[in-house]
């Protein structure tokens, strides 16, 4: 068969349909990581007791999971209580088709928070000590130091890699292929299964990846430059 | 008024204060001097809580503190009644220098920001930085934001205004404007807590002199005292060393 670089065309009419999933898929998980992962790596730096001591076993333990695995894991955690309890509420039928872009937006979430909070822990770390100590010095509170000096310093850390984990998301979405759940790159697949043009169809679904990713890296970039303007340099 | 007695800290197995104890009188300066690893800045962080000594106590004022067993509540009202000169500025990176005044005025101390700001202008005008309101700590040398860090202890009007080595970051032809800075600051009443490596400022601003030695004051006196008829040997092989490079004379 020879290649039909028209067909990448058609097969990019189809993909883009789906954008909207691949979003959903990382734009959601990377607002629950932020949500979750700021107040765990603040914990561990200020060694609050029960929260760092719970992080610090569990997050070595789960950042060690590929992403694959939290999608596998959470899609077969969430559907198996409910599949027992589906025969007593004639839900069977309704299992089968369920949209289980939910559970990719809990397992890519879960990953995202485990990721991020050790991306805010590390900028929290790259604030200098005296930082810290200037604040207590002038009679801040922990949470005051934290909003007024440390966190707006910390972002400008925290943004470049920040924008990393968001790009990661992004491609990482794409396997949630496993689950049934069609994104970009089961959208492109679909506009193959008629001919079989499979290369041109994973062309099409590279392409808006990196589309993108470049819009990120665009974006990170103006953040970053913004941030250095604010702090003087 | 400030009192304290007994502090201790280690680190580890390494016993670096062994149960220091001193008197500040209100508007009085007390310098620290000794040699490195001696404990004088251990000392000033136990006292400002940035270090949590394992011994001994503190009276600033009214206010009466066990460094081992004070409560949140205590090490903020202790902090809010000192203030502190870091031998690496330490000014807040992301605010410039007026607001770096105003931070501890406006968020600590609930000032309406109105007054805060009249009076950081007020402290930086006396540091020399009426040009400087805006500049952030990256835009300003050594000397300024050292002058910008002491107009921030100075706004707080702490009790008691802790310097740490205040000039041993600076370049050498910076020191004179932050020393400047420190006398005038001496002159107002303020009450300073100062470790140096500066002798003949030492000796001009000091109304008390503490030599500190393997975490302990080894002896302590007027600045005519320490300088001129130092008593322990210690003190004198020190003073020897240190003024022989200055060429101190009185």
């Amino acid at each position: 068969m020879t290649f039909d670089a028209a067909y990448i065309l058609v097969s990019l009419k189809v993909a883009i349909r789906f954008l909207h999933v691949t979003l959903l898929l990382s734009v959601i998980p990377l607002a629950v990581g932020i949500a979750v992962g700021t107040p765990i790596a603040v914990c561990r730096k200020f060694r609050v007791r029960a929260v760092s001591q719970a992080a610090n076993i569990l997050i070595p333990v789960l950042k060690g999971i590929p992403l694959v695995l939290y999608v596998l894991i959470l899609n077969f955690l969430i559907l198996k209580p409910l599949d027992r309890l589906a025969p007593y509420y004639a839900w069977a039928d309704r299992l089968r088709v369920m949209d289980k872009i939910y559970i990719g937006i809990a397992a890519m979430s879960a990953w995202a928070a485990v990721t991020i909070s050790e991306t805010m822990r590390s900028a929290l770390n790259s604030v200098p000590a005296g930082q810290y100590e200037a604040c207590f010095s002038v009679g801040l509170t922990r949470t005051q130091a934290l909003r007024r000096i440390i966190m707006p310093q910390a972002l400008k850390f925290a943004v470049p890699v920040l924008c990393n984990n968001f790009i990661g998301l992004i491609k990482g979405s794409s396997i949630v292929y496993v689950i049934g759940i069609l994104d970009i790159l089961g959208g492109a697949m679909t506009s193959a299964q008629i001919n079989y043009r499979f290369l041109e169809a994973y062309i099409a679904a590279a392409l808006i990846y990196w589309m993108l990713c470049l819009t990120v890296e665009r974006v990170s970039w103006r953040l970053e430059k913004r941030f250095k303007l604010k702090t003087g340099g | 008024m400030i009192q304290v007695r007994g502090v201790r800290k280690s680190f580890g197995k390494n016993e670096v204060l062994r149960g220091v104890g001193f008197d500040v009188k209100k508007g009085g300066v007390v310098v620290i001097l000794g040699p490195s690893g001696s404990g004088k800045t251990t000392l000033l962080r136990c006292i400002n809580f940035l270090e949590n000594a394992d011994d001994g106590e503190m009276t600033i004022g009214d206010l009466s503190v066990r460094f081992k067993h004070a409560t949140k509540k205590e090490i903020l009202r202790v902090r809010r009644r000192t203030a502190m000169v870091f031998q690496s500025y330490n000014l807040f990176n992301n605010k410039n220098a007026i607001e770096n005044v105003m931070e501890g005025l406006v968020t600590a101390r609930k000032i309406p920001v109105a007054e805060a700001y009249e009076t950081a202008k007020r402290q930086l005008d006396k540091v020399g930085l009426s040009g400087k309101y805006d500049a952030y700590p990256s835009q300003l040398s050594g000397g300024q934001q050292q002058r910008v860090a002491i107009a921030r202890a100075v706004s707080l009007n702490p009790e008691v205004i802790l310097f740490d080595e205040p000039t041993s970051a600076l370049d050498p032809e910076l020191v004179g404007e932050v020393l400047a800075v420190m006398r005038a600051v001496a002159r107002e009443g303020i009450t300073m807590l100062v470790v140096t490596h500066e002798m003949s400022f030492a000796h001009d601003i000091a109304d008390h002199v503490l030599f500190m030695d393997g975490g302990l004051v080894v002896e302590e006196g007027t600045p005519r005292e320490i300088f001129t008829r130092p008593k322990e040997p210690r003190t004198r092989q020190f003073l020897d060393r240190i003024l022989l490079k200055y060429d101190y004379s009185i």
